[in-house]
């Protein structure tokens, strides 16, 4: 992408650069003052104490990060870093078992006649037409001790019949899984629809078989949208509270109940900053990486 | 396969031992395929022997690729049988047959460089690290790529990708190489060049090669044998010389170089040491036709297809002395074209195209008011099949 950008801006005129401005000013602004402004905030205020009444004033201080990282004044805890952990663990979940659902699918869809496609296009999408909330609790009417999935479920000899299938880890990630597969089909399926068989054709020709042809003639081919989908779950999996709120049992803090908590309620701005912004660069941190272990591979960056 | 060492650039030819011994490199028997409402192959039997350079040639969709790639494996005929080396290849998977391919679109993987594309077939083998670093190393050496090693598929040009995806296929030494019109988006100079290349290579390895093209000057130059095929058959199999000098259909005459074909009918059969001197009467006149005697029987008042090819047409001042076979005709068209020139002349009904050196009297002829002379060499005109 700097490759890209350097390149074309160094023999642009004037003029173009000029233009160039106007055009991108919009998004430009748009990014500054809701994006760069509030972050700079943010971490302004990660640096500051709470007052007495909720309001954030001098000092400087590094303490919110230390009380992050557990050394409190209480001593070691390690509430805030196990919070941290578990919704990265929920993230990294998510986007694992939307790989393992999404993968198939993809190649399914890709497989089927052209006027099939968009069918089943629609029907990936059509879950983002109502609310995430509703389609919560609707899951929670489903899981119900009443409800025929349950009943079902409970047929088969799993459970014991009269208790609802959630608040459960597997109610959690049935409801995760739902929420995030298109973000990881959509993408998958645009670069699995672009698969340049024939390279399929010649690693079989060399030798390779089913699995290995997979491995090393498609696989690199996907990585992209395997990129991009996993990093498009992740994210907001990561910062996800209402699903293991509601699917879970509202026993276990995540990031995102975590960070409303301390600005809503505790109305400590300062620590809720600093846990954000940890969250952040955590996040990033873990993007990076990825790309960077990825680089040179022929895909476009996505950092 | 082991003891089966690809030579190093200097060393000597390959004894032509492996050429003619008992079982056919590739044997096909009644082979069909079919997609949809379009026969790719309707029946094609070839018996291609070792070590021997055979090229497919014919227009698109005339099923010459669908036959390469049921070869490779990539591709279920609908009936038929296939045998490589002897075995039947239905009970052998594509990624276990001891062929490799050279595809149109070379198919080099975008993600892995030049070395690693060239190694993958040994990887997929599980041959040892060492021993592919060393034959990697020598098949980049013969196919001149070794200074390229390094880079992705993107940093190549036409001509390098394609000698890439040559020695990705040969280091695996199979027995059978099959190229699908591998030369087909290079430039002329670079077609030229590799196919004199590809010819030394494939002598030198003594690696059958099974050569896909429409181009029919590149598999001229290049094969020992030539199937020329349409519409899913093969309309001939002969080797270059003969399919050349002696094409049996007008297909095969006017597909593989070009061909004058004139209509006529015989008025005459006389039995000769050699064949049958024919007697034909046409629509330029009555000419006289040396007959091969390996060729289809013809007795008086039959209907007949003579072709001739434009250089075996001899070009006569109008004022030469008159002989056998000779026909008054008129010059049409005159294209100077360096060595050759290219002519249409009339002669009766009929337009004719005639290539001549240039050299001495004929070039003149051009210049006069169009009158000339034209000569039908007798053994130069051929009776075709159809």
């Amino acid at each position: 992408m700097n490759d890209n950008t350097s390149k074309n801006a160094s023999p642009a005129r004037p003029g173009m650069r000029l233009r160039a401005g106007i055009t991108s000013g919009p998004g430009v602004i748009w990014l500054t003052v809701l994006l760069l402004l509030p972050l700079g905030a943010l971490a302004v205020i990660s640096f500051l104490s709470r007052g007495d009444y909720g309001e954030t004033q001098l000092p400087f201080t590094g303490e919110n990060y230390q009380r992050l990282l557990g050394f409190g004044l209480l001593g070691f805890d390690p509430l805030y870093p196990v919070i941290l952990l578990r919704s990265l663990l929920l993230g990294a979940g998510t986007a694992a078992a939307c790989l393992a659902c999404g993968l198939p699918l993809a190649f399914f869809i890709a497989g089927l006649a052209p006027r099939y496609k968009t069918t089943a296009l629609t029907l990936v999408v059509i879950p983002f037409w109502t609310n995430l909330l509703i389609r919560t609790y609707a899951w929670q009417i489903l899981l119900a001790p009443e409800s025929w999935v349950t009943r079902a479920v409970h047929a088969l000899g799993i459970g014991t019949a009269g208790d609802a299938l959630y608040p459960s880890t597997t109610a959690v990630a049935i409801g995760m899984i739902c929420d995030y597969l298109p973000f990881l089909v959509l993408p998958l399926y645009a670069s699995v629809e672009k698969i340049d068989w024939s390279l399929a054709e010649a690693a079989m020709d060399l030798g390779a078989d089913g699995l290995r042809v997979f491995r090393h003639a498609l696989l690199p081919q996907i990585m992209p949208g395997i990129s991009a989908g996993i990093i498009l779950v992740f994210l907001p999996a990561t910062g996800q509270f209402i699903i293991p709120d509601l699917l879970g049992g509202a026993k276990t803090v995540m990031l995102g109940n975590a960070i409303e908590q301390q600005f809503l309620q505790s109305r400590d701005w300062p620590f809720g900053s600093a846990v954000a912004l940890v969250a952040l660069a955590l996040v990033l941190t873990g993007i990076w990486i990825y790309a960077w272990k990825n680089r040179g591979q022929g895909q476009p960056d996505l950092l | 396969m082991q003891n089966k060492v690809v030579c190093v650039p200097d060393s000597p030819p390959r004894p032509a031992s492996r050429e003619g011994s008992p079982t056919p490199a590739v044997q096909a028997e009644n082979l069909r395929r079919r997609f949809g409402d379009l026969e790719a192959l309707a029946g094609v039997s070839v018996e291609i022997r070792r070590g021997e350079f055979f090229s497919l040639l014919g227009p698109s969709g005339c099923g010459k690729t669908t036959l390469l790639r049921i070869i490779a494996g990539l591709e279920r005929p609908d009936g038929g049988r296939l045998l490589l080396g002897g075995r039947d290849a239905a009970e052998i998977p594509a990624h276990q047959r001891p062929v490799n391919t050279v595809f149109q679109s070379y198919a080099l993987f975008p993600h892995l460089r030049v070395r690693d594309n060239v190694a993958f077939g040994l990887r997929m083998k599980r041959v040892p690290a060492g021993e592919i670093t060393g034959r990697v190393a020598r098949i980049m050496e013969l196919t001149q790529i070794t200074p390229f090693a390094d880079r992705l598929p993107a940093q190549l040009s036409g001509g390098q990708k394609q000698r890439v995806a040559l020695a990705r296929a040969l280091v695996n030494e199979p027995d059978v190489l099959l190229l699908d019109e591998p030369l087909g988006a290079l430039d002329l100079k670079l077609r030229q060049q590799l196919q004199i290349e590809l010819r030394q290579l494939q002598r030198r390895l003594g690696i059958t090669f099974i050569f896909v093209t429409h181009d029919q000057e590149e598999a001229l130059v290049m094969s020992d044998r030539i199937a020329v095929m349409n519409a899913g058959l093969i309309a001939q199999m002969d080797t270059v010389e003969a399919l050349y000098e002696q094409p049996r259909t007008r297909f095969a005459a006017q597909f593989l170089g070009s061909c004058n074909l004139i209509a006529g009918r015989v008025e005459r059969v006389r039995a000769a040491g050699h064949g049958r001197d024919l007697e034909v009467m046409t629509e330029l006149g009555p000419l006289q036709v040396v007959a091969a005697a390996n060729r289809r029987m013809l007795a008086v008042g039959d209907s007949i297809t003579l072709a001739i090819r434009p250089e075996k047409i001899g070009l006569l001042a109008a004022t030469a002395a008159p002989g056998p076979n000779q026909i008054e005709a008129r010059v049409e068209q005159f294209n100077y074209g360096g060595p050759v020139s290219h002519y249409r002349v009339r002669v009766g009904g009929e337009s004719l195209s005639v290539r001549v050196h240039n050299f001495g009297e004929t070039y003149r002829v051009s210049q006069a008011d169009g009158a000339v002379r034209v000569e039908f060499p007798p053994a130069a005109l051929l009776v075709l099949e159809d």
